[in-house]
C-alpha cells in the first residue's frame, strides 16, 4: 500500500531530528553549524547523526535510554545530540569541567551506561573510573589507550546508513535531560520531550522570524538551556548556528570581533556577557550592521549596561527573554527605543503565543495589577518533570479542572512577579533561595548543604550580594567545630571537589558567630546587607 | 614578572591545587582560568604590577599564556614610556 511520496513524512515534524532531515531536504549544502575553521552542512549533520544512531541501535541501545555527552563545545556535540535522539534515546549533556564526583553522581542518578565523548576527555574518563563508574561503551574515542572503557571511534561508524532509522518514537517521548542545581545538595534532572523542545523551536523560529539566511550564535554550552534555541530554533529555520569556542566567552573583546567576523544576525546570551561587551572600546569600530536581534535571559539585566549596549548596536532589536529551564521559555519583552529614562528595571513582558500564564497570590487568587504573586505557566514547551524525583514533581505542577472539569497542568515557576497595567509582567525575585549568577542557576541551599557536609563545619551561611554592576556573587561564611583547625582555603577546596566552578563562592570567611534573628535563626539578610568581604565589580571591565 | 604571575594563578585562582603551570601553558584554552579567573588576573595586574589593561586589549591572543600576557605587558610599558617622553 502506498500513500504517495515517501518524503511527505519528513514535512510533518514531530521529532527533533526531523528538523535536520527537513533542512537537509531543502538544501543539503547549507551550513548548519560552524566552529572555528570547521563547519557541517545540513547534509553532513544528517548523515553523521544517522550513522551514530544506527551504531547505537546495533549496540543494543533501547528506546528511552539515557546517553551522556561529555564533550567541550564543538561540531561533534551537535552530531552527538542528534545521533542520540535519532536512536530513540535521550541525551544528557555533562559539563566537562565539573568535578568527577558530580559527574559520577549524574551518571548514576540518570542510569547512564554510554557516553559520546572524545580523546581529549581521557583524563575525565580516567577520573570517572576512579569514582567507581563503569560504562558499557564510549563513542567518539579513537585511541583505545585514552579510555578505560570499551570505545568506538567515529571512523568505525561510517559504514552505517546515512538516513534516519525508522523508529516508533513519539513526540511525547523524552529527548534530553538537563541537570541543574538542587536545593537539598544534589543536582536534579529536568526532562524534556520532543514536543516540548520542538514547541520552543517553533515559537522562537516564528516569533523572531528566523530563516536560512540567519547566523545564530551559540554562546552557552549544551548543559545550559540557552543552547536549545541555538540548536533547535536554528535547525527549525534552516539557519546557520555558530558555536562560540569557550575561550571567547571569557574575552569580551575577542567575542565582539567574532560576532562581526562571523556576520552573526542573532546573538543570544546572558546579561553578564552584555555587561562585559558594553565596556568602553569593546564594540567600537566593528562592522555589526548584520546583527538584527540581541536576545538575552537567565538573570535580570542591569539597566545602566543595557543602555550602553543598545547605544553601541543602534539598529538591533533587543529582547529580554524569560523562562526557567523547566519551560524553555515563556514570556519575552521586546525593548522599544528609546528606552524610557524612568524605567528602573526591565519587565519580562508578555507570554509567547500558545502560552498561558497566571499570577496567583498566597491564597491562590489571581494577583491584581501592581500586586505580587507566583507565576504559573501552561505551555507546550513545559518539561515532563524531574528525573526520578516524584517528591519534587508533586510541587512543580499545579492542576486545575476549571474548564468543564478537564484537567489542565500549569508549572509553578517559584518566581515572584507583578502584573503591570499594560499586561507586561515585572520580575520581583524568587520564592526560594535560588539565584542566577553570571547566567548560571545556583541553589544557595545546595552550596550551604555541601559546606555543612564537611565534618569541620559546625554552621554555614551562604548568600548572594550584587556587585556594583548588579551581577550577583556568592558569599559563604562558616563557623567551625571547636577542635577544627581548617582554613578558608580548606573549605574552598572541599567545595571545589563537589560543586561546579560557577557555584563556588567568590569569598569564604571563617567566623566565630553569626548575626541571629530574634528566634535564633541565622540572619542571612543581615549578612547580605553587610558582607564581610567587600564586593568587587565583576562586570566593570 | 612571569614567576610572580604563576604564583598568583597557582595560589589565588587555582586555590593552591598546585599542579604547577608553565609559562607556555595555554591557561585559557585548557580551562585552567575561567571568566572569574580572568577578572582576578586583571585585578592582580593592576594592583600588584601597576598596569591598567584597557578592555579592548583583553583578548585571547594577549592572554593565551603567562608568557604572552607578560610579553603584552612589557610592550605596553615601553609604549607608555615612549608616550611619556
Amino acid at each position: 500500500m502506498s500513500f504517495g511520496s515517501a518524503s511527505a513524512r519528513s514535512r510533518w515534524t514531530y521529532l527533533l531530528p526531523q528538523l535536520v532531515e527537513q533542512a537537509a531536504e531543502s538544501d543539503a549544502s547549507h551550513v548548519a553549524l560552524r566552529h572555528r575553521q570547521d563547519s557541517l552542512t545540513y547534509g553532513q549533520l544528517l548523515s553523521g547523526s544517522a550513522q551514530l544512531a544506527h551504531a547505537l541501535i546495533a549496540d543494543g541501545v533501547a528506546p528511552g535510554e539515557r546517553i551522556g555527552i561529555l564533550l567541550r563545545k564543538g561540531l561533534d556535540s551537535a552530531v552527538a545530540l542528534y545521533g542520540i535522539m535519532s536512536a530513540g534515546a535521550v541525551y544528557v549533556p555533562i559539563d566537562p569541567a565539573a568535578p568527577a564526583s558530580r559527574v559520577a553522581f549524574l551518571i548514576r542518578d540518570c542510569g547512564i551506561t554510554r557516553l559520546v565523548t572524545s580523546d581529549a576527555m581521557a583524563g575525565a574518563l580516567e577520573a570517572l573510573e576512579g569514582e567507581g563508574v563503569s560504562l558499557a561503551a564510549v563513542y567518539g574515542v579513537s585511541d583505545d589507550a585514552a579510555s578505560p572503557f570499551p570505545s568506538v571511534a567515529w571512523e568505525e561508524m561510517t559504514g552505517f546508513p546515512e538516513a534516519l532509522p525508522n523508529l516508533s518514537t513519539t513526540e511525547q517521548d523524552l529527548c534530553y535531560i538537563l541537570y541543574t542545581s538542587g536545593s537539598t545538595g544534589t543536582p536534579k534532572g529536568i526532562m524534556h520531550t520532543h514536543r516540548s523542545a520542538l514547541s520552543w523551536a517553533e515559537i522562537t523560529a516564528s516569533v523572531y522570524r528566523l530563516g536560512p539566511a540567519d547566523v545564530i550564535s551559540n554562546y552557552a554550552p549544551l548543559h545550559f538551556d540557552l543552547s536549545t534555541l541555538d540548536y533547535f530554533g536554528g535547525a527549525r529555520a534552516g539557519a546557520t548556528t555558530v558555536i562560540i569556542p569557550e575561550e571567547y566567552t571569557r574575552f569580551p573583546a575577542s567575542l565582539a570581533k567574532l560576532i562581526a567576523s562571523e556576520r552573526m544576525t542573532v546573538f543570544y546570551t546572558v546579561p553578564f556577557a552584555l555587561v562585559q561587551l558594553s565596556a568602553p572600546g569593546i564594540l567600537d569600530d566593528l562592522e555589526l550592521d548584520r546583527l538584527r536581534l540581541v536576545l538575552f535571559g537567565g538573570e535580570p539585566m542591569p539597566m545602566k549596561h543595557l543602555r550602553k549596549a543598545m547605544g553601541k548596536i543602534p539598529h538591533a532589536q533587543f529582547v529580554n527573554v524569560y523562562g526557567p529551564t523547566e519551560t524553555n521559555g515563556c514570556t519575552h519583552y521586546p525593548i522599544e527605543r528609546p528606552l524610557p529614562k524612568s524605567m528602573s528595571s526591565l519587565p519580562i513582558g508578555k507570554p509567547y503565543p500558545n502560552v498561558e500564564i497566571r499570577v496567583l497570590d498566597n491564597e491562590g487568587h489571581p494577583a491584581a495589577i501592581g500586586d505580587s504573586g507566583e507565576l504559573l505557566v501552561r505551555t507546550p514547551t513545559l518539561m515532563r518533570g524531574y528525573w526520578g524525583r516524584h517528591d519534587l514533581n508533586e510541587g512543580a505542577f499545579h492542576k486545575t479542572t476549571e474548564r468543564g472539569g478537564l484537567p489542565e497542568v500549569y508549572h509553578r515557576t517559584g518566581d515572584l512577579v507583578s502584573p503591570m497595567e499594560d499586561g507586561d509582567l515585572r520580575f520581583l525575585g524568587r520564592m526560594d533561595r535560588q539565584i542566577k549568577s553570571r547566567g548560571s542557576r545556583v541553589e544557595l541551599d545546595e552550596v550551604e548543604a555541601v559546606l555543612l557536609a564537611n565534618s569541620e563545619v559546625h554552621e554555614a551561611a551562604v548568600y548572594a550580594v550584587p556587585d556594583d554592576a548588579g551581577i550577583l556573587a556568592i558569599h559563604a561564611e562558616a563557623i567551625l567545630t571547636t577542635e577544627s583547625t581548617a582554613t578558608e582555603k580548606d573549605l574552598l577546596d572541599h567545595l571545589r571537589s563537589v560543586l561546579p566552578a560557577y557555584a563556588l563562592p567568590v569569598a569564604i570567611n571563617v567566623r566565630t558567630s553569626f548575626p541571629r534573628t530574634s528566634t535564633g535563626k541565622i540572619d542571612r539578610l543581615e549578612m547580605q546587607a553587610e558582607p564581610t568581604t567587600p564586593v568587587t565589580a565583576i562586570g566593570r571591565r | 614578572m612571569e614567576e610572580q604571575m604563576i604564583r598568583f594563578i597557582d595560589d589565588v585562582i587555582l586555590g593552591g591545587s598546585g599542579h604547577g603551570i608553565s609559562v607556555d601553558d595555554e591557561i585559557v584554552l585548557n580551562g585552567t582560568v575561567d571568566s572569574l579567573g580572568v577578572t582576578r588576573l586583571l585585578d592582580f595586574i593592576e594592583d600588584s604590577l601597576g598596569v591598567a589593561v584597557p578592555a579592548e586589549d583583553v583578548t585571547i591572543e594577549n592572554f593565551q599564556s603567562v608568557g604572552s600576557i607578560c610579553a603584552y605587558l612589557r610592550g605596553r610599558a615601553e609604549y607608555s614610556e615612549q608616550g611619556a617622553r
